[in-house]
Formats: C-alpha cells, structure tokens, sequence
C-alpha cells in the first residue's frame, strides 16, 4: 500500500462532507467501494439486515464477473467506460467507475419506485466524476507536499512487526463455546 | 490486498479458503459463524447453485476487536470448488492477503487436491503475487473418516513450502478456528504500510 492510497478514506470523508448529495440518490443506498468489495462510504436506508460489509462483497463481486465477461467482447467498441444496470422500470442497482490514478473504486447506488430511473443515473455518474477529480486533485497536492516536506513513511515497514498468542487469543475471544 | 485506514484506525484484510470440491471450505466459514457472538460478525452470503454447491463464493465479515489501537475487520471468502469454476476462482483471488488451503483427506480425493492446489498457484501467479511470500496455511480436513490418508502423506504431497498445517473436522469445528487464528496472524503480521 502506498501512502497515498491509504489517504484515501480521509479523501472520501471530505468529499462527502463538502458536497451536497442529490435529495433523489440521498433517499436511496448507495455505496463507494473498492474493487475487493471494502466499503469506503456508504448511506446505508435498506430496510434489511443485510450489513455494508455484505453489499460491498455482492456489489464488488457482480462487477468483478461483468467485467471478466465484457473481456469478450471486441474491444474497439469499448470507446468509453462500462457501467452496470440491473433494473426494472422503477427500482434496481447500479454501479459507476470512478477513474482515479491509484485504486479501482466504484459507486454502487440500490434504488426502488423511482419515476425517473435515468435521472439518478445520470446523477451517479455525474458524483463519481466529480469525486474522481476531487481525489486525483488531493492526490496531487499530496505528492507535492510531501515532495516539499520530505515526511514519506516507510510503505516497506510493517504495521504489526510482531504479535503474540496472547494478542491473537485476545482478538479471538468472541468465540462462543 | 489489505487496506489500512489511518482515519477510523481500522484495517481490512481479506482470507479465501481454496480447495478441491466438497473438501469443505464452506463449512469452516459456517462453523465460524455458528460460534461466533452477534457483535463480532456479519450476514454470510452464499451464492450456492440448486443443490447448494458454492456458485460465486460465501462471504462472512469478522470484527475481530482491536490490535495495538486497530480495529480489525476480516472478510473471508470461500471459492467454488467445482473444476468448471475457474474463472470465478480466479476473481474471488484478486486482492488476497492470505489463503487457507482445505484439502480433503480421503485418499480418493487426492488427485483433486493436487489439482487444485496446482490451480492456486497458477492463479496466484497470473495475479502477480509470489506464493513464497503470501500468507498461507494448510488444512487437512475430514480427520475422522476410515479412508483418510496420513498427514505425512499430504504433508509431503501438498505442503511443499513447510507453511503451518492443521488436522480438521470441519463439521465438528474441530481445526477450524486453529486454521483461522493463524492465517490471520501471518495476515496481520505481514502488514505493510508502517505508521504514520
């Protein structure tokens, strides 16, 4: 991991603390991920138990599969990026890219009785340009202050060089008898 | 590829349990989720086929607790096991920290085990990863049956690195959270990133 790439759940607090989100995808649930399906953000209105950890995994993994099947398809006719729309008429689940210069991060929006699906569409893919400027911005100015600085922690050291059994029988003591 | 958040104080690691059909990589994250306190874990996901063989993969989120200030959280991942299921295997592995490998003991299986093992490795190695430096642990599953071959049988068969290996009846949780407690301390432990 790089030290830019662990900046980048400071990155996503800040966008969605400075930016308003549509009324019509707030009402919704939606949730930016990574490609291995950890959720970065998320506003979580689904009336399930289902946890973010969940959706993050389900909405990474139907993603993941697409686009090993889009591989066959010629790639000439790719000329912009793929998005991926599972939907009735009013309600369905979508997920956009977004284009940034480290990880693959997605935005994954679960919608229901919308008069106007193509609208909070639109609205998605608009968010996840927006946010990928955003963090390619903040990347930017983070290189070049760190340029400046010189204050570059070792990506190469470990975060836990050792740990003991104690640590481990700790960290497993919610195990039920 | 592990993902450390410097801003909640949490990291994100990600375990697949790899192995031949039936050998019993489900069952292991069931039986963690059995013994597991609500608190601690999320929903399992399986994307099981009709006749409930994984199709996808299994999915079980785990809030371990905190490690040195570290809230830990694991998703471990199950693959299909199935021959037919490679190109699923080969996604559920991108973005691996460690795997478990559950063979099946039965001497009849393991052709299959050798198989798969030989998969894993071909999937590690068209991912980039080198499997000399992966986190990862064996485990010798199905102990209790009549037909099971010896461990030094397998040993020799399978673990040609020498990582940790376990005996296991997964149906019984027995092995179970022996195997997980060390690939997640090999996962841990390999960690990269330094603190700021």
């Amino acid at each position: 991991m790089t030290s830019s790439s662990s900046k980048i759940p400071k990155y996503v607090q800040a966008f969605f603390e400075s930016c308003e989100i549509d009324e019509k995808i707030n009402r919704f649930s939606f949730f930016m991920i990574r490609s291995d399906g950890v959720v970065l953000y998320h506003n979580n209105n689904l009336a399930n138990s289902l946890s973010k950890s969940s959706i993050g995994a389900l909405l990474s993994g139907v993603w993941q599969a697409s686009k090993a099947l889009s591989e066959f398809i010629p790639k000439e006719e790719a000329k912009e990026g793929y998005r991926l729309s599972f939907d009735t008429s009013s309600q369905g689940i979508y997920i956009v890219p977004i284009s940034t210069e480290l990880d693959e991060l997605y935005l994954g929006l679960i919608y229901h009785d919308e008069v106007n699906p193509g609208f909070i569409k639109n609205k998605m893919r608009e968010m996840a340009t927006t946010f990928g400027e955003f963090l390619n911005q903040e990347l930017k100015d983070h290189r070049a202050a760190q340029a400046l600085s010189n204050n570059v922690f070792d990506k190469n050291d470990y975060l836990f060089a050792d740990i003991s059994d104690a640590e481990m029988d700790r960290l497993f003591a919610f195990i039920k008898n | 590829m592990s993902f450390v958040n410097y801003v909640n104080k949490e990291v994100n690691c990600k375990i697949v349990y790899y192995g031949p059909g039936l050998g019993g990589k489900t069952t292991n994250i069931q039986y963690v989720y059995q013994k597991t306190s609500g608190d601690s874990k999320g929903n399992i996901i399986s994307l099981n086929t009709e006749n409930e063989r994984t199709l996808f993969f299994d999915f079980l989120p785990l809030d371990l607790g905190e490690i040195r200030g570290f809230k830990t959280r694991f998703h471990l991942y199950t693959v299909p096991g199935q021959v037919f299921y490679e190109a699923s295997r080969k996604l559920i592995l991108r973005g691996v920290d460690g795997v478990v490998f559950v063979a099946d003991s039965q001497v009849e299986r393991m052709e299959a085990n050798m198989e798969s093992l030989k998969s894993l490795e071909k999937n590690l190695v068209d991912q980039g990863y080198d499997i000399t430096k992966i986190p990862i642990v064996m485990q010798w599953n199905k102990r209790d049956l009549p037909n099971a071959t010896s461990v030094l049988d397998l040993h020799n068969a399978l673990n040609k690195w020498n990582v940790a290996e376990f005996e296991a009846v997964a149906m019984k949780g027995v092995g179970v959270f022996d195997t997980l407690k060390m690939i997640s301390k090999l996962v841990l432990m390999n960690l990269k990133g330094g603190l700021e």
